[in-house]
C-alpha cells in the first residue's frame, strides 16, 4: 500500500531516482545469498524499507517473509537477512538469536545488512558473543529517503539530540555521503553554501570524499541541481519551537507524521483497527490542503466534498452505456478520494477538539508576545507558571520557556530558578536533568549578572527583517503574501529568511551584516561574483514554465519542520525555482522536546 | 616424386628485390596456397650452446630461462633469465635437487619442476616467490617428464604444466600464479597400458585439461575421469610407433610423427585428418621437435633441418646450422638458436593484399600509385588512383593493415605513407573509423617498435599485442621494471590514468622503497617529486606499508604523512604505534567507521589511564566512546565522567539510576552519590533539589501515595481527601509559593466538585493568582455556571476571553466593547451567528467604536 506513485512531470529532477538507486543496491545484496530468504528488520527501518522497496520487489529477490526484529522470535527459513542500524543493541539481539540456534543445532546462513554502514563497535559485540565468523556482513548505503516529491530525509529520529547534545558526529559523514549520492544521480552541484559549524564540517568532509572517489567537477554530465544550501539547525532554534499552523504542521504537532505516515486510531476512523495512512502528494486531498493554514482547510475540504458528491451524482445521471462505462472507470479514483476525504475530515475534527482543550488561541497570543521580544516578561512568566501548575501537558511550559530564552537571550535568574523549581515540584524531581539537557542544547539559558552579554541575535533579526510584522487589522494579517503565512502572518521563520537571503544574494553577507552574533562559520562558493545569481520575481500574469527552472536543495542539518518545508515551497513559487528540502529528520516542537523531557 | 619442396624461390626472388616491397617479400616462401616468412628478430652473440641447456621460452615474446643440463642429482648450478635479445635479466644460484623442466606462467613467473615432486616459483628478477610439493604421492614416484602448456582461444587464456611420474601417472597443475595454497592439482586416469612405456605425450586443453599419450601405435586420451583409446585410420602399411605429438594452442588440432618420418595431423577427436604424409627418412630419427603455427601449418625440426608442413602435401624446408628450440605463439612459431631469435609465421592475407607481386587488390594499386608519385611520375600515380577510385577506402584500410604486420620500420613507414596518400583523396568523405584505424595503428607500431629494440628485447607482433590488450601489456612492462617506458606508452596510448599512469607509478614507488642504494630521505624525496609531477593520486599508504615491510620505518613515516585518505593512513599509523596521530587523523577525517576502529584498537592496546588521556582533548572521539559505554558499561562511563570532572553528567547519571535500581538500598546510595557529584559541581540548586526529593519521597510514602508522586500531586491529593492539615504541612515544609498553593487548592477542589468550598476559598483573601484562575479551572471541568461566578471579579482585559469560552456571548461582546477590541467583536459575531440579537448588538457596538 505504500509505494509512491511517480510524481507529475513538474517534478524534475525526479527524486524517485534516489529510491531506485538504493533499491537496486538492496537487490544486489539480497542476491548474494541465493535461495529463499527471510528478512528481519529493525522496527524503525521498516517504514523506510516500505518507501524504497515493494513486497513485489523483495519477492523477486526470493524474499519469503519480513519480520520485525524482536529479542525472541521464531523464523523458519534457512537464509536470514537482518537489516539493522549499526547499534550495539541490535548486535546483541542478533547474537542471542544465533547463539540460540547453535544450541538448538540449527544451521542457518546469517547475513547482516548494516544501514548505512557497519561500525567497529558492532563487530566487537558480534565477536565477543562468538558469532562474527558465521555472519556475512553487508552495508546498504541507504541515506536519503524520498518522502515526497520535494522532501528527502535521512530519517534519523534522534538526529538533533545526537548532533547537539551528545556531540555524536556520526551523522555528518552520512550527510556528506548523501550529498555525494545526489551528485552521482543528478550531476555535480555547482554552488554549495553552508552556514553553521556542522554544515561547514560537512562541506569539508564532502571535499575529502570527492577527492577519495577522484571526483572532479568536470566529471559530471548533467547538472540537474544548480545549488545546495546547507544550514545548521542551531542557526534557528526558534522556528521549530513555534506552534505550527499549517495543516501538515498541525498534523505533525498533534498526531505525529512518522516517516511519511500518520497513525489513525480506530476511534477516529470508525474502523476495526488502527490504520497507517501515507500522507504525501499521492494523496489527492492532502496535496491540496497540506500547505494551507489549518483554519482554512475546512473550507477546501467542504468544497471537495461537494465536488465529490457531484462526481458520484454524475454516475446516477448517466443514461448511455458509454457514460456508465466512463463513470465506472473513474470509480477507483473516486473511492480513493472519498477515503482520503473522510480521513482528513475526521483527523481535522480531532485536532480541533484537542486544541480547544489546550486553549490554543490564548497560547498563541503568548507565543506571539514572546516572539515580539517585549521587554516586560512578567505576564509571560505568569502564564508559564500557570501552565506548570495546571499540568495540562509537560511539554508546553518547557517549550514556552525555551522560546522565551532564545528570543530574549536567556531568562532572568530569579524567574529561571523559580520556574525550574516549580516544574520539578509539579512534574517530579526526576526532571532535574531535563534542564541540564536543555541548557546544553542551547535551548535554555539562565541570565545572571551583566545584561549586555545576553543580547540575542534573534532580536536584531526581528528588528531588521520585521520577523514579527505588525498589522493594522486581522484582515490584513490574513492576506500576507510572504512566508509568514505559515504562521498565520504572525512570524517569518528565521531559517527560511536566511535561505531566501542567500538565494537572492549568492552569499551570507546580508545576514551577517544584520547580526554579528549570528553564530557559526560559513562556506560560500569561491570565485563567484557577489552579484545576485539572477533571481527575478515572478512577473504578474506571466506563465511560469518548468523548463529551465533552477533546482535548489536546502539541506537542514539537525532537522526541520513541516512549516519550514511549506514556507520554502511558497518561496519556490515566489522566486520561480524548485526547492527541494533535504534534512536529517523532520521535527516538531513535540518530537524535539518529547524525548528530552521524557527521557527521565 | 612430388615430395620435394614446391619451388626454391628464395634465390629467384632475391634477384628482383629492387625496392622495399621486394625486400618485404624476399623471405616469403610459398607453401601451397599460402606463404610463410622466417624473420630474424635478433642476432645473438651470447656464446651459448643450447644443446647443453634446459631452455624455457614464454609466449607473447616473454623472457627466456636457461639452465645447464644437470648430469648429477645435486650439483651447484645456475638458472639465467634473458630477454629474447639475449640480454641477461637475472641469475638464480641453484643448489636444490634435479630440475626436470623449466617453464613460465602466464604472469611471467618462472617455474622449476624438480624430480622429487616439488615446484619452485621465482619472478623474472630471480626473487623466490614460493615452493611446494606438487602432491605427496609424487615424492615417492618421482617426476620423469614435465610439459608446460598454454591455451589461447578467443577470449580465454589459460596455462599450467603436466607431469608424468616414473610409474606413468599423469598430473595437471594449474593456477600457479594465484599463490602457494591456490594451486590446483588434478590427477588423471591411469594409462591402460601401464606396463609398456609411452612413446610420447602432450597436454591437451579443451573444456577440461587432459593428456594425449601414445603407446606404440595406440593413442590414449586421459581425462581425470577415464582413459579413451583412439583408433587412427592411417594409411601407413607397416606398424607405426609414434614418437612425438604436438597440440595447437587452441586445442583443436593435433599432429603425430613416428620414427620413420610418417606424419598424421588432424582434429583432436582423431576423427578427421587433413594431412597424412611420409617424409620417408632414410634412417630412424632420435629426436623431433614439433610445434603448431596456426591451424594450417606446423613446424618440425629433425636433425638440423626445419620443415614447415602445410596442409595436404605441401611443405618447405630450411636448413638449421645448430641446435634450436621452438615455441608456439598465437600467430606463428618462435625459434631460438645459438645465434638468433627468429620468428616463422604465415604471411597474412593483409600483407598479401598489398605486397604480393602482381596482385590487383586496391591496396596494392594504391601502394604502387604512391611509389609512382614519389618517383615524380605523378601522372601515372593519378592513373592508378583513378583506377581504384571507388575502392579507395578499402585500399587505404588494406595499406594500414599491411603496415601492422611488418617488423621493419622502413616498410611500416612506406605502407603508412601510401595509406596517408590515399586518405588525401578521400577528403572530407573519409569514414571516421578509417581515420581512427590509421591513428591507432601508427601509435601501436611506435609502441611496438620501441619495445622490439634489442635493449628491451620484446619482439611482440601486433596480433600478439592486441590479443594481450594494452592493459596487460603495460602490466608486463611494469613487471619487467620498465617503468619509464611503461609511463611513456600509457601517455602515448592515452590509457586512462587509473589503468595506466597510476598503476605504473604505484609499482615504481613500491619497488623504489626497496632500493637500499639510496637513503631514506632521497627515496622519499624522489617518490614525492615524481608523484607530484605526474599529478595523479597514488596511495601513499600502500607505499608506506611497503617501506615498513622493507624495515624502513623512517621512510614509511615520512611517506605516510603525505597520504590524504585517512582510511589508508590510520591503520598503518596504529601499526607504527603513532597512536595519538592515528586518533587525530581519524577524527579529522570525520569518518565514524574509522574513529570506532581506532578507538577499539587503542582500547585493546593502552591502559585505561592512557586511553582516557588520549580522549581528553578529542571531544568527537570521546562522544562516540561515551555512546558505546552508555549501552555497554555504565560504571566505566561514570569513571570517565569523574576523570574528566564532568560532575553534572555523573550526577545526572547517578540520579537517573536512583530511579531505576531495583534494590532500595542501592537507590539510596545512588541518590547519595548524585548529591555528592552535584556538590562537587558546586550546583547548589541541584543539591537542594535532591535533598527535597528525598524528603518528599518519605512524605508521600507516609501519606500512602506511590513513591513517584510529585509535590503538586501530593498537595492536590490532600485537598481531595480532605486533609487540609497535611496540605498545609507540605506547603510549609517545601516552601511552596502562594501561587503554587492556590493553584493546587483550586484544582483539588474542582476535581472533587466541591464548589461551595471553592467559593469559600476564593473569599478567604484576594487570590494571588487572580479570579481568572478560578474561572479557568472551572471551565476545564466544564462547569460554566461556576466559572461565571468568578469572571466578573476578573481583570477587565481578561473578561472578554473568559466569557467567550463559557459561551456567554452577550457579556463577551460587552467586555470586548469596553476594551475597544474590534477583532473580538467580530469573533463574537461569528460564534453567535445563530443568535440574531447578539449579532445585532455587536453591529451596534462596532458602529459606535468605529464611528468615533
Amino acid at each position: 500500500c505504500t509505494n509512491m506513485a511517480t510524481p507529475g512531470p513538474s517534478a524534475t529532477p525526479d527524486l524517485q531516482l534516489v529510491a531506485q538507486y538504493v533499491r537496486s543496491e538492496l537487490g544486489d545484496i539480497l542476491d548474494k545469498t541465493p535461495g529463499p530468504k527471510d528478512i528481519i528488520i529493525q522496527q524503525e527501518l521498516m517504514p523506510l524499507l516500505n518507501h524504497i522497496a515493494s513486497v513485489k520487489f523483495l519477492k523477486s529477490h526470493e524474499m519469503d517473509k519480513v519480520y520485525r526484529l524482536e529479542p525472541q522470535m521464531r523464523v523458519p527459513g534457512y537464509n536470514r537477512y537482518y537489516i539493522v542500524r549499526p547499534e550495539i543493541g541490535s548486535a546483541y539481539t542478533i547474537s542471542s538469536h544465533i547463539n540460540k540456534d547453535m544450541r538448538d543445532g540449527v544451521r542457518i546462513n546469517y547475513n547482516i545488512v548494516f544501514v548505512p554502514r557497519n561500525l567497529a563497535c558492532c563487530d566487537y559485540i558480534l565477536e565477543r558473543e562468538g558469532v562474527l565468523g558465521q555472519i556475512l556482513i553487508h552495508e546498504w548505503n541507504l541515506y536519503l529517503i524520498p518522502l515526497d516529491e520535494h522532501i528527502l530525509s535521512l530519517e534519523i529520529p534522534d538526529a538533533t539530540q545526537a548532533l547537539y547534545l551528545h556531540g555524536d558526529y556520526t551523522l555528518l559523514h552520512s550527510v556528506a555521503q548523501s550529498v555525494l549520492q545526489l551528485e552521482v544521480l543528478y550531476g555535480g552541484i555547482k554552488t554549495f553554501q553552508a552556514k553553521g559549524i556542522l554544515s561547514c564540517k560537512i562541506s569539508d568532509l564532502l571535499g575529502r570524499l570527492r577527492e577519495a572517489y577522484c571526483i572532479k567537477d568536470e566529471a559530471w554530465g548533467s547538472h540537474d541541481v544548480s545549488e545546495l544550501i546547507m544550514i545548521d539547525r542551531s542557526v534557528d532554534l526558534v522556528t521549530p519551537l513555534c506552534s505550527q499552523m499549517t495543516y501538515e504542521g498541525m498534523l505533525d504537532d498533534t498526531l505525529g507524521i512518522r516517516n511519511g505516515f500518520i497513525q489513525v486510531t480506530k476511534a477516529t476512523t470508525g474502523r476495526l483497527t488502527d490504520t497507517k495512512v501515507l500522507v504525501n502528494s499521492t494523496d489527492p486531498v492532502f496535496k491540496l490542503i497540506r500547505g494551507l493554514l489549518f483554519s482554512k482547510a475546512p473550507i477546501v475540504l467542504s468544497r471537495l466534498t461537494r465536488e465529490l458528491k457531484g462526481e458520484y451524482d454524475s454516475g446516477k445521471g448517466a443514461r448511455e452505456i458509454s457514460d456508465l462505462k466512463a463513470f465506472v472507470s473513474q470509480l477507483p479514483e473516486l473511492k480513493k478520494k472519498h477515503e482520503s476525504l473522510s480521513t482528513h475530515l475526521r483527523v481535522s475534527e480531532k485536532i480541533v477538539t484537542q486544541k480547544k482543550v489546550e486553549d490554543f488561541k490564548r497560547q498563541l497570543g503568548y507565543e506571539r508576545a514572546i516572539l515580539e521580544c517585549q521587554d516586560a516578561t512578567g505576564p509571560i512568566i505568569e502564564y508559564i507558571e500557570e501552565c506548570i501548575q495546571r499540568q495540562v501537558t509537560s511539554l508546553l511550559p518547557i517549550r514556552l520557556l525555551c522560546l522565551l530564552s532564545l528570543t530574549s537571550g536567556g531568562i532572568k535568574s530569579k524567574y529561571y530558578q523559580s520556574m525550574k523549581l516549580q516544574y520539578l515540584q509539579s512534574y517530579g524531581y526526576n526532571h532535574l536533568s531535563t534542564f541540564y539537557t536543555l541548557e546544553q542544547l542551547g535551548l535554555l539559558r539562565e541570565r545572571t549578572g551583566d545584561q549586555l552579554s545576553y543580547q540575542s541575535s534573534f532580536k536584531q533579526f526581528n528588528k531588521a527583517l520585521r520577523l514579527v510584522p505588525k498589522y493594522a487589522s486581522s484582515e490584513e494579517m490574513e492576506k500576507v503574501t510572504d512566508m509568514s503565512y505559515v504562521f498565520g502572518g504572525a512570524y517569518l521563520p528565521l531559517g527560511c529568511m536566511a535561505v531566501k537571503s542567500v538565494i537572492e544574494n549568492g552569499n551570507w553577507k546580508a545576514m551577517e551584516d544584520i547580526s554579528k552574533m549570528w553564530k557559526g562559520p560559513t562556506v560560500s562558493p569561491s570565485g563567484t561574483s557577489a552579484a545576485p545569481v539572477g533571481v527575478k520575481k515572478k512577473e504578474k500574469g506571466a506563465k511560469s514554465s518548468n523548463q529551465g527552472r533552477r533546482t535548489i536543495i536546502v539541506y537542514f542539518v539537525g532537522g526541520c519542520t513541516f512549516s519550514e518545508i511549506n514556507a520554502l515551497q511558497y518561496l519556490g513559487q515566489e522566486l520561480n525555482c524548485r526547492i527541494v528540502v533535504a534534512t536529517t529528520n523532520i521535527i516538531s516542537a513535540t518530537t524535539l522536546l518529547e524525548c528530552l523531557v521524557n527521557s527521565n | 616424386s612430388d615430395s620435394g619442396p614446391d619451388k626454391d624461390t628464395t634465390v629467384d626472388m632475391a634477384e628482383r628485390a629492387a625496392d622495399i616491397q621486394a625486400s618485404a617479400t624476399a623471405d616469403w616462401n610459398p607453401l601451397g596456397e599460402i606463404y610463410v616468412k622466417r624473420y630474424s628478430n635478433y642476432e645473438l652473440d651470447w656464446g651459448i650452446n643450447l644443446a647443453d641447456y634446459l631452455v624455457a621460452m614464454s609466449p607473447f615474446a616473454g623472457p627466456l630461462a636457461l639452465m645447464p643440463k644437470q648430469r648429477q642429482t645435486s650439483m651447484k648450478s645456475e638458472i639465467t633469465i634473458y630477454t629474447l635479445a639475449g640480454k641477461k635479466i637475472s641469475t638464480i644460484t641453484w643448489e636444490g635437487g634435479r630440475v626436470i623442466e623449466l617453464g613460465w606462467t602466464l604472469s611471467e613467473n618462472l617455474v622449476c619442476v624438480l624430480e622429487d615432486g616439488s615446484m619452485i616459483i621465482y619472478d623474472i628478477f630471480g626473487q623466490f616467490l614460493y615452493s611446494r610439493i606438487i602432491q605427496r604421492e609424487i615424492q615417492t614416484s618421482r617426476v620423469q617428464e614435465c610439459k608446460f602448456f598454454s591455451y589461447t582461444d578467443k577470449d580465454k587464456v589459460f596455462g599450467g604444466f603436466a607431469v608424468m611420474t616414473c610409474n606413468t601417472e599423469f598430473y595437471i597443475i594449474v593456477d600457479i600464479d594465484k599463490g602457494k595454497d591456490e594451486v590446483r592439482i588434478k590427477k588423471l586416469a591411469a594409462l591402460p597400458d601401464a606396463s609398456s612405456k609411452p612413446g610420447c605425450w602432450a597436454p591437451l586443453c579443451k573444456e577440461s585439461t587432459s593428456v594425449i599419450v601414445t603407446v606404440e601405435d595406440r593413442v590414449y586420451l586421459l581425462s581425470h575421469l577415464d582413459a579413451t583409446l583412439y583408433e587412427i585410420n592411417c594409411g601407413k602399411k607397416s606398424a607405426t610407433c609414434w614418437m612425438e605429438v604436438a597440440v595447437s594452442l587452441n586445442g583443436k588440432a593435433v599432429a603425430l610423427i613416428d620414427r620413420e618420418g610418417y606424419m598424421w595431423a588432424g582434429t583432436t577427436d582423431f576423427k578427421s585428418s587433413d594431412t597424412e604424409f611420409d617424409l620417408q627418412l632414410k634412417q630412424k630419427v632420435a629426436r623431433v621437435q614439433m610445434q603448431w603455427g596456426e591451424m594450417d601449418y606446423f613446424v618440425l625440426v629433425i636433425d638440423r633441418i626445419m620443415f614447415v608442413k602445410g596442409l595436404g602435401k605441401h611443405w618447405c624446408k630450411y636448413p638449421m646450422n645448430g641446435p634450436c628450440c621452438l615455441l608456439a605463439e598465437v600467430d606463428g612459431v618462435r625459434i631460438l638458436t645459438n645465434t638468433a631469435c627468429e620468428f616463422i609465421h604465415r604471411v597474412s592475407t593483409k600483407s598479401l593484399n598489398v605486397l604480393r607481386i602482381g596482385v590487383m587488390e586496391p591496396g596494392a594499386l594504391l601502394n604502387d600509385a604512391y611509389k609512382e608519385y614519389e618517383g615524380d611520375e605523378s601522372h601515372k600515380a593519378d592513373e592508378f588512383v583513378r583506377f581504384i577510385k571507388d575502392k579507395l577506402s578499402i585500399a587505404v584500410s588494406q595499406c594500414i593493415e599491411a603496415a601492422g604486420e611488418e617488423f621493419v620500420p622502413k616498410v611500416q613507414k612506406s605502407l603508412l605513407k601510401s595509406a596517408n596518400f590515399g586518405k588525401g583523396f578521400l577528403g572530407s568523405e573519409i569514414q571516421p573509423d578509417l581515420v581512427n584505424a590509421f591513428v591507432e595503428t601508427c601509435r601501436e607500431l611506435r609502441v611496438l617498435n620501441s619495445v622490439r629494440l634489442s635493449k628491451i628485447g620484446i619482439p611482440i607482433t601486433l596480433r600478439q599485442y592486441r590479443r594481450l590488450s594494452s592493459g596487460v601489456f603495460v602490466d608486463r612492462l611494469i613487471y619487467h621494471g620498465l617503468y619509464h617506458l611503461a609511463l611513456e606508452i600509457c601517455e602515448f596510448l592515452k590509457i586512462p590514468p587509473s589503468e595506466g599512469t597510476v598503476k605504473v607509478l604505484r609499482n615504481w614507488a613500491l619497488k623504489k622503497v626497496q632500493d637500499k642504494s639510496m637513503s631514506d630521505a632521497e627515496v622519499a624525496q624522489k617518490i614525492k617529486k615524481k608523484l607530484k609531477d605526474a599529478n595523479v593520486v597514488v596511495s601513499y599508504g600502500e607505499i608506506a606499508r611497503a617501506a615498513m615491510d622493507a624495515k624502513r620505518l623512517t621512510l614509511a613515516a615520512d611517506l605516510l604523512r603525505n597520504e590524504i585518505f585517512a582510511q589508508d593512513q590510520v591503520p598503518l599509523l596504529l601499526e607504527m604505534d603513532s597512536d595519538s596521530t592515528a586518533l587525530e587523523k581519524a577524527v579529522e577525517s570525520g569518518d565514524p567507521k574509522l574513529i570506532h576502529q581506532v578507538l577499539r584498537q587503542l582500547k585493546l592496546k593502552l591502559t585505561t589511564e592512557r586511553y582516557y588521556q588520549m580522549l581528553h582533548f578529542r571531544p568527537v572521539a570521546a562522544a562516540l566512546y561515551c555512546k558505546v559505554l552508555k549501552e555497554t558499561d555504565q560504571e566505566q562511563l561514570l569513571r570517565l565522567y569523574r576523570q574528566e570532572s564532568l560532575f553534572v553528567e555523573s550526577g545526572c547519571m547517578y540520579f537517573a539510576q536512583s530511579f531505576t535500581a531495583r534494590d532500595t538500598d542501592i537507590r539510596k546510595q545512588r541518590l547519595f552519590d548524585a548529591q555528592k557529584e552535584f556538590r562537587d559541581a558546586q550546583d547548589i540548586f541541584a543539591t537542594k533539589a535532591i535533598e527535597e526529593h528525598a524528603k518528599l519521597t518519605t512524605e508521600v510514602v507516609k501519606l500512602g501515595l506511590k513513591e513517584t508522586a510529585t509535590l503538586s500531586e501530593a498537595v492536590i491529593w490532600c485537598v481531595k481527601n480532605r486533609q487540609p492539615r497535611q496540605a498545609e504541612q507540605l506547603r510549609k515544609d517545601f516552601k511552596m509559593t502562594d501561587h503554587q498553593y492556590w493553584w493546587a487548592m483550586i484544582r483539588g477542589l474542582c476535581d472533587i466538585g466541591d464548589y461551595a468550598e471553592l467559593d469559600r476559598f476564593s473569599k478567604q483573601k484576594k487570590p494571588p493568582i487572580g479570579f481568572e484562575a478560578f474561572a479557568e479551572v472551572c471551565i476545564t471541568h466544564d462547569n460554566y455556571r461556576e466559572a461565571a461566578k468568578y469572571i466578573p471579579k476578573a481583570a477587565l482585559e481578561n473578561k472578554y476571553h473568559l466569557y467567550l469560552r463559557i459561551q456567554d456571548y452577550s457579556k463577551a461582546a460587552d467586555a470586548a466593547f469596553q476594551t475597544r477590541n474590534i477583532g473580538g467583536l467580530d469573533e463574537v459575531a461569528i460564534k453567535a451567528a445563530r443568535t440574531p440579537e447578539i449579532v445585532d448588538l455587536v453591529r451596534q457596538m462596532k458602529a459606535k467604536l468605529e464611528g468615533r
